[in-house]
Parts: structure tokens; C-alpha cells; sequence
């Protein structure tokens, strides 16, 4: 390129071809560029030894029942890709969408087939502003003809990879957004009129199955209705899984989210007018690694990727969370001593079955305390099922709810407290007959029971390095958000987790990544990474004291800040857009 | 009225919150700086209505029983931002506007021309200057 090309580049609001076709996180979208310039593009990857290539449904089709795999246009030749890229050292990792994908025009719909807008559950149309500010307007997956042109897309594109011999993996993705008011959610949910059509017939057969097993019909409660839209929705989005999967079985590797970063409707009404927030994105990423979505900078201009917001999508997305994400089924892993997320609490919480009313760990202010005082450093596992396995993690603290408690779980929680697991279970919604297996539990194995009031009543028990407290999350909800703090943080610091605690300033986030101790290192158990970041446009200054099992390793990765640092304190004032990362070694 | 002025933009539709009540909810309330936050939309709703808002969440409010009374709140909260105007747009206008749009900035030119725009007269009043000599 020639140099004054390079200054109009500059100087201009015109997307740069690299962002359009490298959008972050190893991202590659080979229908932007022609398939003359992969080779070059991915040669210029420098460091990169894994892409993430998303695959457009409507670009490969335009009919949605006709498909074009190499034999038209080149850009459509996936074998290609992966023969380049293989070629550039760099592995293909494909990722299939189950519903609507908010980078593309129409979510990434076949023309034809976007025929019903999504509509949010406020009646409005849902749509994405992407990075060059082009409105992505989503139709709905509730349209029995997306689903059968899906069905045979999959199934075309698993024949292609069979008969080319293409080897890389294929995950599902499920594109989701974060939401102020339920965290992650998937673009697939939809309130349009062909959804409500299909729930209406979905009732109707649940009522004449009921009628044909003898049940009689007492009406619809709003609870009732929720859980069934909750099962219709997971029964819809398991047919697009389903399909996937089996259409890719040779290369099927499980099922991914992903949150788009800017994806969110409150941030709609904000970028529609180019007023971007990183301090929300900043949070965003985040909270979309708790919750463990893969955060993706796709609808983001590169503009707004080149300070501090990129500094976090590089050094704990594509350098450690995705890393980790795509090797953990893999022998990779165990080889591997980079740095990954740190995690001290695994937290179950109740599924989307149950109705937005019922008290769930946010209403005890848990997910406030864990982000302020430990930085993110926990997994929110949602409605997962937990399973004890021997490699659990048991230095981690798994929080159960007793709504959510079946035989499964109840019987894996204590294989897990019996193994050396530390448990927090709240017994609100418990059914009786687990209570009593608990108390029964508690007698047959004489176990030590303390009992303090804080509150609630806390029962604390121990065996070995087990430990298993319980308390009745009802007494907790009409704490103030002071006071469930006070709470969160005088039960957690029971634990000795060796957390060094800082809480930074407004607008100003933590991250906590991990490594194993290296041979020159093995005076300390681990090596712990502190990323502080400012997305702010404020100076802010962010000072602690290092605990005596800790020792700073190294500084690095400064970048507008000013850092001090004393015996046992250390200080750093952080710029806009400032970031500095600090390395410690653990003693044990 | 010209994209380059602050106008507030006002999606109203049907109170769906509650089956049994007609009337009506602001869906979203926004300007250049993204959704109305909720303490700000609950102050002024209390202000006008002396009741607490059934629903309130950043950029979305209600109920509204008459549409003067969406006006009304809607003129306030834009008085409140020193806005140029304030366009109220129902969602069917909203959804059939982003439909037929293809960037952002045609988005908001559109929202401003088929909603009902009402201007401010004391838009520009409310500045740094008026504030130090009033």
C-alpha cells in the first residue's frame, strides 16, 4: 500500500479493509475480501495459530435452497480457506449459527427467507448497528421455513466438508447479547408474530396431550405460562442445535456463546448516534466471561479497539479466555501453562424456567459483591447441571439454590463437600424431603455442626478440607445493598481464599488471570496476572496494599499510567484509557 | 429539523405489562446520549403524576393512561435535557421506519420527520450562560 493511501486511511471515516475482514478475537470473514487475498491476509496473522471463521448462511445461499460451496463464486470455496490457512500454520475453527448472527444484514438470513422481523419483548424490531453503521435488521428463527431451509443448509454443508475432506472442527453458535436486566441472552429469543403463532400451537398440542393422558385442564397461571414459553423456546432452539449437529457430525465440537459487544438493545439507542461507552463494553466483556460467553468486538469499530478496549479483548479474550475455551477438550490443555481466568467461586443459579420474581442470587446481591470484591473472579453456570468428577476444581466455592435441587444434584453436592469441596447452599425453596436427607446426612456421619446468626442462621459444617454452609436466602431479601455486601463479604472472608481484594474506582475494571509456577518460580504456588484497565475518560487512581503471601514478579504492559510502588503498597494513576498489568507470585 | 440537533426521541405503545388496563407505556425514551436513565424517568413521573411508575427501567416507563399524558412527560424530560424537540413515534411507526432503514443516521433523520415533533421554545436557553445570569 502506498503511503499516502495509508494517510487517506487515516484521515477518512472509511473502514479499514483489515477491520472489515479481521473484526477482533482472530476473527475471519473470508466473504469480505476476495479469496485472491486470503492467502496474504492470513500470511499478515503474525502469531496467530487458530481462526475463527463464522460461516454466512446467506452467502452461500440466496434462495436458501440452492447453495454455492466453490461452484460459483471463490469466496464460497471453504476448502480453499482451510488448504491457505493450514499453509500459513493457522488452524480453521468453524462456527455455525442457531439463530440470528447481529454482523450480519438480515442476521444472516438467505434474502428469501427474512420475511418476519424479530421483535423484542416490547414489540419493537431488533436490529444491530455493526462497525461500519449499517443497521442489521434480524428476522425471526421461529419461521417454520427458516427451520426446514436450515435443516437442508446444514446438511449441504456437512456433505461439502465430507466430500472436500475438510477436517477442522464446527462449533454451534448461539450469538446472544448482554442485557441489563437478564444478563446474557440469546438473538434466537423472539416475541414475533410467527413466534406467538408457534407457542399458540404448541399449547394447544401440550392441552390435548394432557387431555389424552387424563389431566384435567386448570387454566393457564402466569407461572405455568412462563415455564412453557421457556420450554418452548428450549425446544426450538435444540431443533437448530439438533440440526447443526448432526448435519456437521464428523466435525462437531459442542456449542458456543457468543456476546457482542455493542450487540445490546440499551446499546442500540446509544450507537445509533456513535456514542459508544467502553466503560459499559468494559463491564460487558466481563460479565460476558462469567457468565462464559466468548465476547466477540465484531460490531465494533476498529477505531474504538485500538486503546484500552483493545488492550482487554487482547490480553483476556484472544490470548487466554478463547485459548482456554477451545482447548479445554483437547490434550492441549494440560500442556499449556499460559495464563487463563481466575476462578474462586462456581455459582448454579436458577434456570430462565423459573419466573423473573422468583429470588435468585441477584436479589441477594451476590453477583454485586463477587464483581466489587473479587473482580469477576467466578463462573456463572446459570441452570448448568453439576456433576462431581474427580478433577472438579476443589479449590473453588460452588454455591447451590434449593429450588433448583433434584436427586442429581443433591447427591453430587455431597460427593463434592465429601471429596474436600467448599459448598454454600441456600435452603430457600428446599423441598422438605432434602431437608431431611441434609439433617439425616448431618447425624449419620456426626458431623460438627456450628450454628451463627447473621441475619440468617448460618450452619457451618466440616469434614476433612469439606466444607458445607447453609442458610435460608429469604431472610436475606430485604437487606439493603449495603448490608447484603456487609453480608457477602463477612461469610466469604470465612474462606481463606488468599484473594488479594481491591476495589477499584468507578468506571475502572480488574481482571484475574492465572498460571501454574514455572521451575524458577516454585516457591510459589502460583502466578497470579492483575490487569487493571480505565476505560473511563477520567484520570483515576487505584491504590492497595500487597498481602504477605504475595510478591510482585513484574510489571508490564504500562500504557498511560503512572505506577508506584512501596514495600507493601503499591499505587498507580491511570489515565484515560489507561492499563498496567501486574504479575504476583502466590505463596501457599 | 436537522440531525445535527439534540432532538429526543419518544417509542410509545400499548401498556402490555398488565392485560387488564388500557392505556399506554413509553417503550423507549432517548437521546444522543443513549436511553434516559430510570431515577431521572421516576422523578419526573412522580413529579407530574404524584404516583409511582408501574414499570420503570432505563428508557422505558409507564403507565400512561392518555397519550396527553405521554406528551406532557415526554415535554419535560425534553425541557429537562434542554433538547431542541421532543418526537413521539409509536412502535409500529418505530418498527416500520428501522425496516425501510439501512444506516443509523437515516434512522434517526427518519424518526424525527414521521413521529409528531413538538419543539422546545427554551431549547438553548438552559446553557452555560443562562445559568450564570439567571
Amino acid at each position: 500500500m502506498l503511503a499516502n493511501e495509508v494517510n487517506l486511511s487515516l484521515t477518512t471515516p472509511v473502514l479499514r479493509d483489515e477491520d472489515a475482514v479481521f473484526p477482533g478475537e482472530n476473527w475471519f470473514f473470508y466473504w469480505k475480501t476476495s479469496a485472491s487475498l486470503w492467502k496474504v491476509k492470513l500470511e499478515s496473522l503474525v502469531g496467530v495459530n487458530k481462526i475463527y471463521v463464522p460461516i454466512n448462511w446467506a452467502f452461500h445461499s440466496d434462495t436458501g435452497d440452492k447453495y454455492d460451496f466453490a461452484s460459483e463464486r471463490p469466496e464460497t470455496d471453504l476448502k480453499k480457506l482451510v488448504d491457505i490457512a493450514r499453509a500459513c500454520a493457522k488452524e480453521v475453527i468453524f462456527l455455525v449459527p442457531i439463530g440470528p448472527c447481529p454482523f450480519l444484514a438480515n442476521g444472516g438470513l438467505p434474502a428469501l427467507l427474512a420475511r418476519t422481523p424479530m421483535l423484542d419483548e416490547k414489540g419493537r424490531a431488533v436490529a444491530a448497528v455493526d462497525q461500519e453503521g449499517n443497521l442489521n435488521k434480524l428476522y425471526s428463527f421461529f419461521d417454520p421455513r427458516v427451520y426446514k431451509a436450515y435443516d437442508h443448509f446444514v446438511k449441504a454443508l456437512g456433505e461439502y466438508f465430507v466430500k472436500e475432506g475438510i477436517a477442522s472442527d464446527v462449533w454451534s453458535m448461539d450469538c446472544c447479547q448482554v442485557t441489563l436486566e437478564y444478563g446474557l441472552v440469546s438473538y434466537l429469543k423472539d416475541h414475533s408474530q410467527v413466534y406467538h403463532q408457534g407457542f399458540s400451537r404448541f399449547l394447544e398440542s401440550k392441552r390435548k396431550e394432557e387431555e389424552q393422558n387424563g389431566v384435567e385442564s386448570e387454566g393457564l397461571s402466569p407461572e405455568r405460562e412462563h415455564q412453557l414459553e421457556y420450554e418452548f423456546y428450549s425446544m426450538i432452539r435444540s431443533i437448530y442445535l439438533m440440526a447443526s449437529e448432526e448435519g456437521l457430525s464428523g466435525n462437531w465440537e459442542g456449542v458456543v456463546q457468543v456476546s457482542f459487544l455493542g450487540g445490546g438493545q440499551e446499546d442500540f439507542f446509544k450507537r445509533i448516534h456513535n456514542s459508544d461507552s467502553l466503560v459499559q463494553y468494559g463491564h460487558d466483556l466481563l460479565e460476558g466471561m462469567s457468565l462464559n460467553a466468548i465476547s466477540s468486538s465484531a460490531l465494533l469499530p476498529g477505531r474504538l479497539k485500538k486503546g484500552v478496549m483493545g488492550k482487554m479483548l487482547s490480553q483476556l479474550v484472544t490470548n487466554s479466555f478463547i485459548e482456554k475455551y477451545f482447548t479445554k477438550n483437547s490434550f492441549e490443555d494440560d500442556l499449556v501453562s499460559q495464563f487463563v481466568p481466575k476462578v474462586f467461586f462456581e455459582v448454579y443459579d436458577l434456570g430462565p424456567e423459573f419466573t423473573p420474581d422468583t429470588i435468585g442470587w441477584a436479589d441477594l446481591g451476590l453477583w454485586e459483591y463477587l464483581q466489587k470484591y473479587y473482580s469477576w473472579c467466578y463462573s456463572d453456570m446459570g441452570q448448568s447441571s453439576f456433576r462431581f468428577k474427580e478433577d472438579t476444581h476443589e479449590d473453588r466455592v460452588f454455591f447451590f439454590h434449593g429450588l433448583s435441587m433434584d436427586q442429581a444434584l443433591f447427591h453430587n453436592m455431597l460427593k463434592a463437600f465429601m471429596s474436600g469441596s467448599q459448598v454454600i447452599l441456600n435452603r430457600s425453596g428446599l423441598a422438605p424431603e432434602f431437608q431431611k436427607k441434609l439433617e439425616a446426612f448431618f447425624l449419620e456421619n456426626e458431623l460438627e455442626i456450628e450454628k451463627v446468626k447473621l441475619h440468617t442462621t448460618l450452619v457451618n459444617t466440616r469434614l476433612g478440607d469439606g466444607r458445607l454452609l447453609v442458610f435460608n436466602g429469604d431472610d436475606l431479601v430485604d437487606l439493603d445493598d449495603k448490608k447484603a455486601l456487609e453480608f457477602w463479604h463477612r461469610v466469604i472472608s470465612t474462606f481463606e481464599l488468599g484473594h488479594l481484594i481491591v476495589i477499584p474506582p468507578e468506571g475502572v475494571q480488574i481482571a484475574w488471570k492465572v498460571r501454574s509456577s514455572n521451575t524458577q518460580e516454585l516457591q510459589f504456588e502460583e502466578v497470579r496476572r492483575m490487569g487493571i484497565y480505565n476505560p473511563s475518560s477520567y484520570k483515576k487512581k487505584v491504590k492497595f496494599v500487597i498481602p504477605s503471601h504475595f510478591r510482585l514478579l513484574k510489571v508490564l504492559d504500562e500504557d498511560k499510567v503512572t505506577f508506584q510502588h512501596g514495600q507493601k503498597e503499591i499505587e498507580c494513576e491511570l489515565l484515560p484509557e489507561g492499563s498496567i498489568s501486574l504479575d504476583f507470585g502466590v505463596l501457599s | 429539523m436537522s440531525i445535527n440537533q439534540s432532538v429526543l426521541v419518544v417509542i410509545y405503545g400499548p401498556y402490555i405489562s398488565d392485560a387488564d388496563k388500557n392505556g399506554h407505556e413509553i417503550i423507549s425514551i432517548f437521546n444522543d446520549r443513549g436511553l434516559v436513565d430510570e431515577s431521572t424517568l421516576e422523578d419526573y413521573f412522580k413529579e407530574l403524576t404524584s404516583r409511582t411508575p408501574e414499570i420503570v427501567e432505563s428508557g422505558h416507563i409507564g403507565y400512561f393512561g392518555q397519550m396527553e399524558a405521554i406528551q406532557k412527560f415526554s415535554f419535560r424530560i425534553c425541557q429537562k435535557f434542554g433538547s431542541d424537540a421532543v418526537s413521539l413515534v409509536s412502535v409500529e411507526d418505530y418498527n416500520d421506519v428501522l425496516l425501510d432503514c439501512y444506516k443509523s443516521d437515516e434512522l434517526l433523520q427518519k424518526l424525527q420527520t414521521v413521529g409528531n415533533l413538538i419543539p422546545n421554545p427554551d431549547a438553548g436557553k438552559s446553557g452555560f450562560f443562562s445559568k450564570l445570569f439567571n
